[in-house]
């Protein structure tokens, strides 16, 4: 987020000419005009140039346009669904209530130039939207705080207007790019650490990197649904491999993510555990059928996509799978969700990324932990404790032991410490601590 | 749209009318009694005897004649009559509170018990009108399973490239040849024929992609296939947003995703339609959706309740409400699937559902049984084969 402090009033003259404002406020034009977009999507696609913006601008703060204000939203999430919403709800104000809407490079939108009630009420509609992260409102009456908005004038970058985008490139090659990829490419292992009466690693969790996939397939990694199509083959084609010796059999249990609708044969190795989406779980008897099942073959079974806002709607402590995996957020903490003790110790806290996450976990009686803060907390641990360790940064260790790919772990010279589990082996006697973190 | 509505209107006209083209006239026979019955309130009970699941020893002829005899005392009341279905279940139904069934069930006891069978599983003792439902499912259980033919399934197997090509023949293609309307029904007991409520509009899917693609069939892989209704739900809503027909739209369905409820298309329908219009709209989102994308689900349930629509939850199965319970949930109403596994649940689902009578659709209605089984939960809506044509 780029909300910058306003500059001082005297860029004004710079951006808008003071002219064109001294022209504005003789002139008083276009007060009560709504410039509202008012046909939907054709205003959504031909977004409002810079020129409108110094346009509306000097209208809102002309002389007849008393009465008028704007409607600053900062913090829009990135995730161009949202902001959609978040501006049919702006466009909403400015056809009942005139204005005309920007939107900035900087997650910043504006509605300027609208009548207070209209606005008051799009603050209210903003204020319902269920999401992660509070959306900050400002409103300015003008032409009282022009100054201000002279100065969010000045410093906007404004959004390209943006057409529909309905086909992704590369999808017809798309399967065959899949056959010809080595799953280890983009699959990451995770460590899971246990915390109790000991610190223990009891196990791994495999995940498919985005970046990775995204790296790999381009543009059709982009959508949802042609990203889960490339990760359901890709462990289609990953299950024949679990057996063999290498990164992708580490000690313990080994947690892997399953298509929804696969049926896994018999374990290939013991240990492993199958972790299938949340939409799984929709027939609590069915999962339960599929857990036995599954069981009969040796797998384990894992529920996976529950967090905060899963954790709003559905009964977790119905669920019958060996293990939940709950991803951390601060706003899971401010949720505190109701679980019965017994669903806590199934829970693995995913996406740790600082001691917050483990404290929180801990305290509600959840011991098995993954995350970015465990992966850096066990490479400096590796690094202290490894006598190859020389040039090494923790970022480094933490990369080769997450790479499932032998290719990205030759670099390290001490490969069996990338593996090992806890308590990690002691360094030799005499031998001096390898560098820590860089 | 109402002369393609099925009539008359009760339920279990239907099926009497099935069972008139089937032929076995006992069930036949049967399922008029029950409509009777339902219809003016008599009471009746019914002891549905399972020849069908009894082992090789009970069904030789000697045991069937015991069976029978062991019935016998409850046809003794000149009201009493027996039904031998088609799979060769009897069904004795009697007046109400005769003890004569009581003798019959304790010979039935008897002669079972003879063989270590549990005779809770060889029969069932039902009462009319109020398990009219679980009767007729009987009846048509009896008759073998439903005959809604499974559309033919082409050889192709459903691709990446597949879903390329899709999209790029459906770049020019009209959609209008393939849209389809469900009416939502209203259907009361002892009242007039189904009226629609509303009409829900929906891309047949399967047809358009047989005259698009043929040989392939979208089936199979789940993503892919949802990738594809997203692209069909921008082109329904597109169809669905002219500005010289949005006034005639009227109260409709529409089923869409997380993600549909906030692409161009749909945000192009919405400011089209005033605030008013909003309210006559109903749209879907899968339990599939919820569970795929909880954080997004909330946020489109915030923005679309607060624009006005109605929001249902669908394809909601019975136990879904173990794990999805209702007062969590940020929705209207439930789009909750038929199926004969729900008559077995009783007190627990009523419990699970909302009290309010227009909060539940029951959907997939393919049999009498089902109307039977919603009015008894006080549902009055109804959508699927028996209320309403999936053609235009």
């Amino acid at each position: 987020m780029n909300v910058t402090s306003p500059p001082p009033t005297s860029a004004l003259g710079q951006s808008l000419g003071s002219a064109a404002l001294t022209q504005g406020l003789t002139h008083g034009q276009a007060h009560g005009q709504a410039h509202g977009l008012a046909h939907g999507l054709s205003g959504a696609t031909q977004l409002a140039n810079r020129g409108a913006l110094l346009e509306a601008a000097r209208r809102a703060v002309g002389a007849g346009a008393g009465g008028r204000v704007a409607l600053r939203l900062a913090g829009v999430p990135q995730a161009s669904h949202r902001r959609r919403v978040l501006k049919v709800l702006l466009q909403d104000a400015a056809q009942t209530g005139g204005g005309q809407v920007f939107e900035t490079t900087t997650g910043e939108m504006l509605l300027l130039g609208t009548q207070p009630t209209a606005a008051a009420r799009a603050a209210t509609a903003l204020g319902r939207l269920a999401g992660s992260a509070p959306l900050a409102l400002e409103t300015w009456p003008l032409p009282q705080e022009a100054a201000r908005l002279m100065a969010w004038v000045e410093a906007a970058t404004l959004l390209p207007p943006t057409g529909p985008a309905h086909t992704a490139p590369g999808i017809a090659g798309l399967d065959a790019l899949l056959a010809n990829l080595a799953p280890e490419l983009v699959l990451r292992r995770r460590a899971i650490l246990r915390l109790g009466s000991e610190m223990a690693l009891p196990g791994r969790l495999l995940e498919l990197s985005r970046p990775a996939l995204a790296a790999e397939l381009g543009a059709p990694a982009e959508d949802a649904d042609l990203r889960r199509h490339a990760e359901d083959a890709l462990v289609r084609r990953l299950l024949p491999r679990l057996g063999a010796p290498g990164p992708l059999r580490p000690q313990g249990t080994l947690l892997l993510p399953l298509p929804v609708d696969l049926i896994p044969g018999p374990v290939p190795r013991p240990g492993l555990v199958g972790v299938l989406p949340l939409a799984a779980a929709a027939d609590p008897d069915a999962l339960e059928e599929r857990r036995t099942a599954m069981a009969e073959q040796g797998w384990g079974m894992a529920i996976g996509g529950l967090d905060a806002a899963a954790l709003r709607l559905v009964a977790a402590d119905a669920i019958p799978a060996d293990w939940l995996l709950l991803h951390w957020s601060p706003a899971l903490a401010a949720l505190d969700p109701a679980l019965a003790p017994a669903t806590l110790r199934r829970c693995l806290l995913l996406g740790c990324d600082s001691p917050d996450a483990l404290a929180w976990g801990q305290s509600r009686g959840i011991n098995r932990f993954v995350g970015p803060h465990v992966e850096a907390v066990l490479a400096a641990a590796r690094l202290a404790g490894c006598r190859e360790a020389a040039g090494c940064t923790q970022r480094q260790c933490g990369e080769r032991a997450a790479a499932t790919a032998s290719a990205a772990r030759t670099a390290c010279r001490n490969q069996a410490l990338l593996d090992a589990t806890l308590p990690l082996p002691k360094p030799p006697a005499g031998a001096a601590p390898g560098t820590a973190a860089a | 749209m109402s002369a393609n509505l099925t009539s008359p209107p009760q339920a279990a006209n239907m099926l009497t009318a099935a069972l008139a083209r089937s032929g076995p006239q006992d069930a036949l026979a049967l399922a008029q009694m029950v409509r009777e019955a339902v219809a003016a309130g008599a009471e009746r009970q019914a002891l549905h005897l399972r020849m069908s699941g009894l082992n090789d020893r009970l069904k030789a002829e000697h045991h069937h004649r015991l069976v029978r005899e062991a019935l016998e005392p409850l046809l003794r009341p000149t009201r009493s009559r027996l039904f031998e279905l088609p799979n060769g279940d009897l069904v004795a139904v009697v007046p109400p509170r005769s003890n004569h069934v009581d003798v019959a069930r304790a010979a039935l006891d008897v002669l079972l018990h003879v063989d270590g069978e549990l005779p809770g599983h060889a029969y069932t003792v039902l009462r009319l009108p109020h398990q009219a439902a679980a009767l007729l499912a009987v009846v048509e259980d009896s008759l073998g399973p439903a005959s809604d033919a499974p559309l033919p399934t082409p050889g192709g197997r459903f691709d990446a490239a597949g879903l390329a090509e899709l999209e790029r023949v459906l770049g020019s293609a009209s959609l209008a040849a393939h849209l389809r309307q469900r009416p939502v029904c209203r259907l009361r007991p002892g009242g007039q024929g189904p009226e629609p409520e509303w009409q829900e509009y929906r891309v047949a899917t399967a047809e358009l992609c047989a005259t698009l693609l043929p040989g392939i069939a979208p089936a199979g892989m789940p993503w892919l296939n949802r990738r594809l209704k997203r692209l069909l739900d921008r082109r329904l809503l597109a169809e669905l947003a002219r500005p010289e027909d949005i006034r005639q739209l009227g109260r409709i369905g529409l089923s869409l995703t997380v993600q549909g409820l906030t692409d161009p298309e749909f945000l192009r329908l919405d400011s089209l339609l005033g605030q008013d219009a909003r309210r006559q709209v109903t749209l879907g989102l899968s339990v599939a959706e919820l569970l795929g994308d909880p954080e997004g689900f909330a946020f489109a349930a915030s923005f679309c309740r607060g624009r006005g629509y109605r929001l249902a939850l669908e394809e909601v199965e019975a136990a879904t409400l173990t794990l999805l319970p209702i007062g969590n949930l940020p929705v209207d109403l439930l789009k909750l699937r038929w199926s004969p596994a729900l008559t077995l649940l009783g007190p627990r689902l009523t419990e699970a559902l909302p009290s309010h009578p227009d909060g539940v659709v029951l959907t997939a209605v393919d049999r009498a049984a089902a109307i039977g089984w919603g009015w008894e939960l006080g549902i009055t809506l109804f959508q699927g084969s028996l209320v309403g044509v999936r053609g235009r």
